[in-house]
């Protein structure tokens, strides 16, 4: 596998740049056992993997990894470990867009956001999501550097007209008469 | 005759030689007193007389001297009374012209003077004639303007008042259209925050996530990406 596949397979499943570091720094850690171990463990790479980081804080995780695959694995293992500091400094150079969100979403959720961006934007493209209460019915985009607010500030000044017309017609003021005048 | 016998004849020469020379010079004395008691008087006789002769002329060269001294002084009197007479003159001529030439003047100024006092005289009697004759179009001229400007100024009055209604009322609408945004963006802002609060409260995170979606949409549909 090239070390673009590699990264391929890494962004297959991960949406964040942090994670794409934690990921990679427990893979580090995988293959440096392996090469200290070698006493030949049965089943398949993935299968060691998965074995290793059993009951452990970093299940989600592990199991996100194991999807990578064999393949993977063993592309891994023969490159050694400079091979992940390539892949390290290759998600280092993957676009990234920066996100001011109302709140924290779990896995699927920035999975869909992830995956939206991906068809959308860039193939490569991962997710900075920061939280901002204040951007509750939207969010805030920072696109190479450039800042656009789409919360709710940005639809209400969008709907403006609508809203004054509805809050004219439950106050009971004609609205053709305020716009007349 | 011994004697005479052995005498030598060359001391006899010499002998006789120097009783001549003797001889000779005691003559020559006897001569030089001789001349000098002859010639004496002689002596005396021109010495005075020089004398008198050197007397003589030193009294005539004073005599001289005092004679042209006599002239000259006479003659730097003469000199220095003439200077005195000339300058005396030239002051007197100098005064003379002067007071000519102040009295040219003088009268040069009265005659002017007088050309003056007649033209002012003249120019009084043209300019109060002619004020008076222009004061008398002015008169006529404001009599027949005075209706016209009346009516400018009524007119203008009216434009103007027309004016200050027209400004008031667009003042009262703008203030009315003014008062009526800060209440919409009075009521903008609660709606917002009324819809901020809820939706925070409300919402379950599934919701917000299709929300980011859309406005992701937006900012795709305004050309961000």
């Amino acid at each position: 596998m090239q070390q673009s596949d590699l990264v391929s397979k890494i962004l297959s499943n991960t949406f964040k740049k942090n994670e794409c570091y934690k990921k990679l720094l427990l893979l580090e850690d995988f293959i440096s056992h392996e090469y200290s171990q070698k006493q030949g463990d049965v089943g398949t790479l993935t299968d060691q993997f998965k074995a290793r980081y059993a009951g452990t804080s970093d299940e989600t995780m592990r199991d996100s990894v194991g999807e990578w695959g064999d393949e993977f694995f063993n592309t891994i293992l023969l490159s050694g470990v400079e091979a992940i500091e390539g892949l390290r400094h290759a998600v280092t150079l993957l676009p990234e867009i920066v996100l001011y969100v109302p709140t924290v979403f779990d896995g699927g959720q920035v999975k869909r956001i992830g995956e939206w961006c991906r068809t959308h934007m860039d193939a490569t493209v991962c997710l900075d999501l920061r939280i901002d209460e204040s951007t509750v019915g939207g969010c805030i985009v920072v696109w190479k550097n450039v800042l656009y607010d789409f919360s709710l500030e940005y639809f209400t000044r969008q709907h403006r007209d609508e809203i004054s017309q509805m809050i004219a017609r439950v106050l009971s003021v004609d609205p053709q008469s305020k716009a007349s005048a | 005759m011994h004697i005479l016998a052995s005498f030598d004849p060359a001391l006899g020469f010499i002998v006789g030689i120097a009783i001549s020379l003797i001889v000779l010079l005691v003559l020559e004395l006897y001569n030089n007193r001789r001349v000098t008691r002859l010639t004496a008087p002689i002596y005396e006789f021109a010495t005075k007389r020089a004398e008198v002769e050197a007397e003589r002329i030193v009294r005539d060269a004073t005599e001289q001297a005092r004679k042209i001294l006599a002239d000259a002084e006479s003659s730097g009197m003469a000199l220095a009374s003439t200077h005195k007479k000339t300058h005396e003159d030239a002051e007197l001529a100098y005064q003379q012209s002067l007071k000519t030439m102040l009295e040219g003047w003088q009268s040069r100024l009265s005659d002017e003077a007088k050309a003056a006092e007649s033209a002012e005289a003249a120019l009084g009697e043209k300019a109060s004639s002619t004020l008076e004759s222009e004061a008398e179009i002015a008169r006529d001229h404001m009599s027949s303007s005075m209706s016209a400007l009346e009516s400018e100024l009524k007119k203008r009055l009216e434009q103007e008042v027309e004016k200050a209604v027209a400004t008031a009322r667009n003042v009262a609408t703008q203030q009315e259209q003014m008062h009526i945004a800060s209440m919409d963006s009075h009521i903008m802002t609660l709606v917002r925050e009324t819809l901020r609060i809820t939706l925070k409260r409300e919402l379950p995170k599934e919701i917000h996530a299709d929300l980011v979606l859309a406005a992701l949409e937006e900012a795709k549909a305004n050309g961000v990406f």
